[in-house]
């Protein structure tokens, strides 16, 4: 005989215990999502215990890379200058990205003579200076252009003519024009933001005989250069330079000759100097340093990505006030030389001795080479002295076609200060 | 029997637990209304002593997570095609440029999600034509310009809107309507694609924060409020060489003198 009430009990305490589990897991679950936002996160604190670590942003970007460039407006009202620029700053954004539009539709480009350049600067305009001949893939690649081509330019400048906007490049001693599809419109707005009248380039100032005519120089006041405390890397640092360059840093293939630190790696070896310098020698073994490549020879913008990652491994530069900038770059066959200088504010940093901060040979996609004078900086209260601009062109005058500047010199103490550079 | 037994006993226990979590989550959100209900009175003292009057709740919600995005040519087309025919079909002109022409007139798309279209737009019912556009491309808050009558037969900004985006206003993503003798003859501003990737950093900042952090930036810079009505989440559009278009969330808060947006992400006050 069947009895439906025993079942149907049963029944109904399994849905009931089933439901009230849920229950009790929703409401818990309900529980600790309040219980966190309350702040109480001791449980995940206890189990999440863990030291910070440096973390640092790797650019895989050549947009992430910061890139010193120079900017003049000009307009119907004069020139404005800014000389204390860098392509990562925010005050870049606009004329970078129209320099990315400009580049990207540029059409094919046809050569010009100077007068004509010259002529060009004076109506509505954006003129980039980016310091040092660098190929074109890689100056795209700094504003987000997809660029290819390898020739070398330094300075480009987009012109309003006739309602269209010509893209002007210098190549060496050469210039060049061609059309592009930016909007004339967008390009007076830029202009139109700025407060023209603060800067002038060296051609068009009397007092100007022998210098660089584009050098940029600011006609009003100069604005104040604060003096940087500098250091070099530490004990604590070796590691993960050792690290960086692929060796173990508790390797025991080491000595030392005099204040210089050698690390031995088969055929390979790295010089850490008292003074901070470190010089790597790569050699032929499997163990060699490589940069990432799709090819066997990497492309300019792969090379310059792939050192710059290198160099950033070795060196903790959260609290430095200073980054790397390229500040050069060579193809011999299939290797590239890259040198890289720092920057603290859009303003170079140089060497004393006039040798760039890193200087990398790569070999295809192996550093054969690397030399580098890792340093930290940070701005202190104490502002640099500068001469007035017309006593530092009347001296700079004694050097025939250099390009006057404001630069930091770092002889290797403890602080530096701004001075104008005539190079 | 036994199982029976042992059942009652296991339906007993899971009672007294759910009677116990639930009066821990009713504490707790108790205490959560509590802590906001006295924040905000803190948040409206704090006004008040600056002489700011807060005529407005603060949302329990927050902002939407940052967006990443990428242009899309198909919206693009889609866009220009609305307002120029179907032959406007849009040309890559590369470095992010699309161009598009019709008899009716040309449109320009940049990279930045930014585009002009010029032209003879529109005649007739001008507003209806507007209005029809807002709402095919996602643009809410649609404002006839109060001064336009008064500009004669010269070119004026007719009305405005704002791009949305997932149901979130984009505080500096409008669009611009101008009139010339009754005729549409320009619609300009930004356009953003449907869908994007988000970026990490969600940006929690709650509105309570937001407010204090605006309460902070007028200290400093002086500016002149006496009245906060609304406080709304909301996005901010950023452009950088890195990413041409990118959604940060932010939070409006309106008052009677700007609108001011705080970066949920940096905490950085900018103001329309």
């Amino acid at each position: 005989m069947n009895h439906p009430d025993p079942q149907r009990k049963n029944t109904v305490q399994n849905v009931l215990i089933v439901l009230l589990s849920v229950s009790a897991v929703l409401m818990f679950i309900r529980t600790q999502i309040l219980f966190r936002e309350n702040g109480n996160r001791y449980l995940t604190d206890l189990f999440s215990a863990q030291a910070p670590t440096w973390e640092s942003s790797v650019p895989t970007e050549l947009t992430e890379i910061s890139a010193p460039v120079q900017l003049a407006a000009t307009g119907a009202y004069g020139l404005y200058g800014n000389l204390r620029l860098s392509t990562t700053d925010e005050s870049f954004t606009q004329p970078g990205s129209l320099l990315r539009m400009a580049l990207g539709s540029a059409g094919s480009s046809e050569k010009c003579s100077e007068s004509e350049f010259r002529a060009a600067l004076t109506g509505t305009s954006l003129y980039f200076d980016f310091k040092t001949p660098l190929p074109l893939s890689v100056i795209g690649g700094f504003v987000g252009a997809d660029l290819s081509s390898s020739v070398l330019s330094q300075r480009l400048a987009l012109v309003s003519e006739a309602g269209n906007v010509i893209l002007y490049s210098t190549q060496g001693t050469d210039f060049f024009r061609c059309a592009t599809h930016v909007s004339a419109e967008d390009l007076a707005q830029i202009v139109n933001s700025y407060q023209l009248g603060n800067a002038s380039f060296a051609y068009e100032l009397d007092e100007n005989t022998v210098q660089d005519p584009y050098s940029l120089l600011q006609t009003d006041s100069l604005p104040s250069y604060p003096v940087l405390s500098a250091s070099s890397h530490t004990e604590d640092d070796k590691s993960a330079i050792l690290s960086a360059l692929g060796y173990n840093p508790r390797t025991n293939s080491r000595y030392a000759d005099g204040s210089t630190e050698v690390v031995l790696d088969g055929d390979r070896t790295v010089r850490l100097s008292a003074d901070g310098d470190i010089v790597y020698q790569g050699g032929g073994s499997a163990s060699t340093v490589q940069i990432a490549s799709g090819d066997d020879v990497p492309t300019a913008r792969e090379s310059v990505i792939g050192v710059y990652q290198l160099l950033s491994g070795m060196l903790d530069t959260q609290n430095s006030e200073a980054n790397l900038c390229l500040s050069g770059m060579t193809l011999s066959g299939d290797s590239w030389t890259l040198n890289f200088s720092y920057q603290s504010g859009g303003t170079k940093i140089l060497r004393g001795d006039g040798s760039p901060a890193a200087q990398v040979v790569l070999s295809g996609k192996n550093v054969k080479t690397l030399r580098f004078f890792p340093r930290r900086y940070s701005a202190t209260e104490e502002e640099s002295l500068l001469l007035p601009l017309t006593q530092a062109m009347a001296i700079a005058s004694a050097y025939d076609g250099a390009d006057l500047e404001i630069c930091y010199t770092d002889n290797g103490g403890g602080s530096i200060s701004a001075g104008w550079i005539a190079e | 029997m036994e199982r029976f037994r042992l059942k009652n006993v296991i339906i007993l226990i899971l009672v007294l637990v759910n009677v116990f979590l639930l009066s821990s989550l009713a504490i707790r959100q108790a205490e959560r209304t509590h802590a906001r209900s006295r924040t905000l009175d803190e948040l409206a003292a704090l006004c008040s002593s600056d002489s700011i009057q807060l005529k407005t709740t603060l949302p329990n919600s927050m902002p939407p997570i940052g967006k990443t995005l990428a242009r899309s040519s198909a919206v693009d087309e889609a866009l220009a095609i609305s307002v120029l025919g179907k032959d406007a079909a849009l040309t890559d002109e590369g470095g992010g440029i699309s161009t598009g022409s019709t008899a009716a007139g040309q449109a320009f798309f940049r990279a930045d999600g930014t585009f002009t279209i010029t032209g003879k737009l529109a005649d007739g019912d001008v507003e209806d034509f507007c209005r029809k556009f807002c709402r095919s491309n996602g643009y809410k808050d649609f404002s006839v310009n109060a001064n336009s009558e008064s500009a004669g037969n010269a070119a004026r900004i007719f009305a405005t809107a704002v791009q949305y985006f997932e149901g979130n206003p984009v505080a500096n993503a409008t669009v611009e309507f101008m009139v010339q003798n009754d005729i549409l003859i320009s619609i300009s501003g930004t356009h953003l694609p449907d869908t994007g990737a988000e970026t990490t950093g969600t940006g929690s900042m709650t509105a309570a924060t937001a407010l204090s952090r605006f309460l902070n930036a007028r200290l400093e810079s002086g500016a002149v409020v006496s009245e906060i009505t609304d406080i709304y989440p909301c996005y901010e559009l950023q452009s950088t060489t890195a990413s041409p278009m990118s959604l940060s969330p932010a939070w409006c808060i309106v008052t009677d003198t700007a609108d001011y947006y705080v970066n949920s992400l940096t905490g950085a006050v900018s103001h329309s």
